[in-house]
């Protein structure tokens, strides 16, 4: 397995990206370099071949050896950049970036480790039904980046809905009432095109907290280069483009029946009783996007959180505290219910 | 400076206050305050019901009477409870009268005055309340409830009164705030239709806008018979059946 490690060009340390320069920076001597500075300067002595284990077995454990320590690593199956445990220095597996896992895209980390711990206290302090020890920093640090493999998906939708649309209207007649509602059969046929609809290449994340974090700014997105990937836990992809085109199909078809549904004559309410949507021209690139992930454990259940490395958006499953949820549903409705009461009071007596 | 009297300016003076108060008294604690036509309580009952009263009535510095009959004649049960009160009350314009027709089982709850300000939002209420316990033939307790609900002027009484309806609007209120707060608890999805949809892209090929049919629902709008009076003394009624 070759394991490729990004160097200083003055000292020789390992350079890893500087999400606040959106450069390589050195740890040590804190010289800066572009991405083609890093290109010219590996050299092959530098490339060292490792144990590798069955391409097409992914679950299991492959072994590499640390170039600057020596020491043996394992890492899990899909890892393609990662940490040596004892010296901390960043490797970046090529082969897991090679062939066929050769990603077309990147976004590179907007946001640094520390605005992304800083983010998540704001965000999990207005989180209320969340338990007190959740909102200590000491559980922040638990927080890793990660360059999660996507498929985006360019496609062309057709399809239509129908169903039914009503008009209320009321007048009084007498004692009475009346509300005539109009009955209409709808029905909007169309099509549009979708650009980068992305779709998360790995089982171990979860698809419904990945498009939480969504939407990815494409204006930075640029061509996949793996320097980016030096000094951040990087994964390949284990779920391939035609199984992901599962996930994309509803996606596109609840996208197009929304747009169908606010187009054309408006009605008060609405029922849909058919959608049908037909995808076509799908393309498929697949890409390397920036997030950090957060785990926690409460009561025995894991909950993930997600942070886009981009756009700091925070989305997940924060811990949740039936206690805490209990006394701020009694304190408020008895506070609430007392303050009612007195301003009906005061408006009467006055 | 002191204006001084003679013994007779201050006998005199002394005489009409005495005579003043006296009166007053006297006009309040003899009034007849109970008209039971209809024989709904027993003396005993009628002496505490018309004591209690008395007290309201000094208390409250308003006039309260409960009158009862078998049966309306020529008038209707709101037009029985204006003429106790006028034929009744005296000079004093403020104060209450709660009137009972056992054969047609009306009721009618008539404010005046300054009773009838500070209860002009409440009228249904007090006779709705009352009528329940009349409904269930508790016509002391609901005479009694007359007299304390009639004489309940302060901060706290219009307090408890606003209370379950404070606590009703508190629990809606509650319950829809914590299930939006559930429901934020993992984040907001901020992608719609239109985040990947190329710009201009959405063509609407066919638009079909087909009449079925009306539907018409037809609802009974439930009315008060509560209102102001005109003219120039304020007062207020609420009738109703028990």
């Amino acid at each position: 397995m070759a394991v490729e490690n990004y160097k200083c060009k003055t000292c020789s340390a390992p350079a890893t990206f500087d999400i606040k320069l959106q450069k390589w920076r050195c740890d040590y001597c804190e010289s800066t370099f572009e991405k083609e500075d890093l290109e010219s300067s590996l050299a092959s002595d530098e490339t060292i071949e490792t144990e590798e284990g069955p391409d097409n077995d992914s679950a299991q454990l492959n072994e590499y050896r640390c170039t600057a320590c020596g020491a043996e690593i394992l890492t899990e199956g899909n890892t393609a950049a990662t940490f040596c445990i004892y010296c901390q220095n960043p490797s970046v597996i090529k082969s897991r970036f090679e062939g066929k896992f050769k990603p077309r895209y990147l976004i590179p980390f907007k946001i640094t480790m520390a605005d992304a711990k800083k983010m998540y206290l704001q965000w999990i302090k207005k989180r209320i039904f969340a338990p007190s020890e959740f909102r200590i920093k000491g559980k922040v640090e638990k927080i890793r980046g990660l360059y999660a493999p996507y498929w985006l998906f360019n496609c062309h939708a057709a399809g239509y809905i129908e169903g039914e649309g009503r008009n209320s209207s009321s007048h009084t007649s007498g004692n009475y009432r009346i509300t005539e509602t109009k009955h209409y059969y709808i029905k909007r046929s169309g099509v549009s095109d979708y650009d980068k609809v992305p779709v998360d290449g790995s089982e171990n994340l979860p698809d419904e907290i990945m498009q939480g974090i969504e939407p990815f700014n494409y204006n930075e997105i640029c061509d996949f280069s793996m320097q980016y990937m030096s000094g951040y836990l990087a994964e390949k992809y284990d779920v391939d483009s035609e199984k992901a085109k599962g996930a994309l199909y509803p996606r596109v078809q609840g996208f197009l029946r929304k747009t169908l549904e606010g187009s054309g004559a408006r009605y008060g309410s609405t029922t849909i009783s058919t959608t049908n949507v037909n995808l076509s021209d799908i393309k498929v690139a697949y890409a390397m996007f920036p997030i950090y992930i957060l785990t926690n454990i409460y009561k025995g259940k894991k909950h993930r959180l997600m942070i886009n490395g981009q756009t700091g958006k925070i989305y997940g499953e924060a811990p949740f505290s039936v206690m805490r949820c209990l006394v701020f549903t009694v304190v408020m409705f008895v506070s609430l219910g007392l303050i009612i009461a007195a301003g009906a009071t005061v408006l009467h007596v006055i | 400076m002191l204006y001084k009297l003679n013994k007779i300016q201050t006998v005199l003076i002394t005489a009409i206050f005495f005579f003043c108060v006296t009166f007053d008294l006297f006009a309040v604690t003899d009034k007849k305050r109970i008209f039971d036509d209809a024989n709904l309580l027993s003396s005993t009952e009628q002496t505490l019901i018309q004591d209690e009263l008395k007290r309201i009535s000094v208390e409250c510095d308003a006039e309260f009477f409960i009158v009862t009959r078998k049966q309306l004649e020529n008038q209707n049960i709101e037009q029985l409870a204006r003429s106790i009160f006028r034929e009744n009350a005296g000079s004093n314009g403020s104060g209450a009268v709660l009137a009972i027709s056992m054969r047609e089982r009306d009721i009618n709850y008539t404010a005046f005055g300054s009773v009838f300000d500070r209860h002009r939002k409440r009228l249904d209420r007090i006779r709705e309340q009352i009528g329940t316990k009349m409904t269930s033939q508790n016509y002391y307790d609901a005479f009694m409830l007359f007299a304390k609900l009639s004489s309940s002027f302060g901060f706290w009484a219009n307090y408890q009164e606003f209370m379950p309806m404070g606590f009703m609007v508190s629990a809606v209120l509650t319950f829809i705030t914590v299930i939006i707060l559930i429901f934020i608890h993992k984040g907001i999805n901020t992608v719609d239709s239109k985040t990947y949809a190329v710009l201009g892209s959405f063509k609407l090929t066919n638009a079909i806008d087909k009449y079925l049919r009306t539907s018409t629902t037809k609802t009974r709008i439930s009315k008060s018979s509560s209102g102001g009076s005109g003219g120039g003394s304020r007062s207020g009624s609420s009738s109703g059946k028990f």
